[in-house]
């Protein structure tokens, strides 16, 4: 028993942690986020509704890699029509 | 009498010895053990979200749904056979065998990829990419060094049961 000991303790810490830093994300509604070419935190809020495109549009979104657009659930107001991009970030990936 | 005296000494040395390594090697085992059951359980907490950011991966794509299950079962198996003193060299060998692979993986986004999606569990996520290939490169060392405390104390043992 005691050979097992240091495993058991590492094995009930690992649950134990996970379970307190892993937060499942919830679901979010896509059109109530702020969307921005992958990268970018800083620059004029897109008016394109991603949450509306078909899989198909999605595949000649502009982005470089395969980062397609991604949406903040706030921003903050620069002026100059910028905005930053703040709050939990969602990606959309092209398919 | 003085030869039982010294057969007992040197038996005793060797136990000591042979203590110490072991105590080293359960410690490694449990890092490992703690580190697979930890980021296995994480991936399936979040399990959706890992599986999106394993499509967005561009070594991994249209692949996405067989390796999300792939990587935490593996890293369970793997903590199965480090946890039993029998399998102990073969999980070493495991934990090897999936740092070397995801340190690969990372090597190769780092250098390849502008997008780099992070495919990790729980809070690894928070390490920048480079953090995480170091923090990986001394894992995988140490899974080295377990693999050859293993073989020295199986050594051991050998030399024990011949004399």
């Amino acid at each position: 028993m005691k050979k097992y000991t240091l495993g058991l303790l590492a094995v009930a810490l690992a649950v134990f942690a996970s379970a307190f830093t892993v937060e499942p994300k919830k679901d979010t509604n896509l059109s109530d986020l702020y969307w921005f070419d992958p990268g970018n935190t800083i620059q004029s809020i897109s008016s394109v509704d991603v949450a509306t495109q078909t899989d198909e549009e999605m595949n000649v979104c502009p982005g470089s890699g395969r980062l397609c657009k991604e949406g903040y659930t706030s921003v903050t107001d620069l002026g100059n029509g910028n905005y930053q991009a703040n709050g939990s970030k969602v990606s959309i990936f092209k398919h | 009498m003085l030869l039982k005296k010294k057969y007992i000494s040197s038996k005793l040395t060797i136990m000591a010895g042979y203590s110490k390594w072991d105590t080293l090697l359960q410690l490694i085992a449990a890092v490992f053990i703690f580190l697979f059951v930890y980021t296995a359980v994480s991936k399936f907490l979040d399990f959706k979200s890992f599986k999106l950011t394993l499509h967005a991966s561009p070594l991994i794509t249209n692949k996405n749904v067989w390796v999300a299950w792939a990587i935490p079962l593996a890293e369970l198996i793997v903590a199965a056979l480090l946890f039993i003193p029998r399998t102990r060299l073969l999980g070493l060998y495991g934990s090897f065998g999936l740092l070397a692979l995801f340190t690969l993986y990372l090597g190769y986004m780092l250098l390849f990829t502008p997008n780099r999606p992070c495919v990790c569990g729980g809070v690894i996520k928070a390490m920048s990419w480079g953090q995480h290939l170091v923090f990986n490169c001394f894992l995988t060392l140490l899974s080295v060094m377990g693999i050859h405390i293993q073989k020295r104390i199986g050594k051991k043992a050998m030399a024990t049961v011949i004399t």
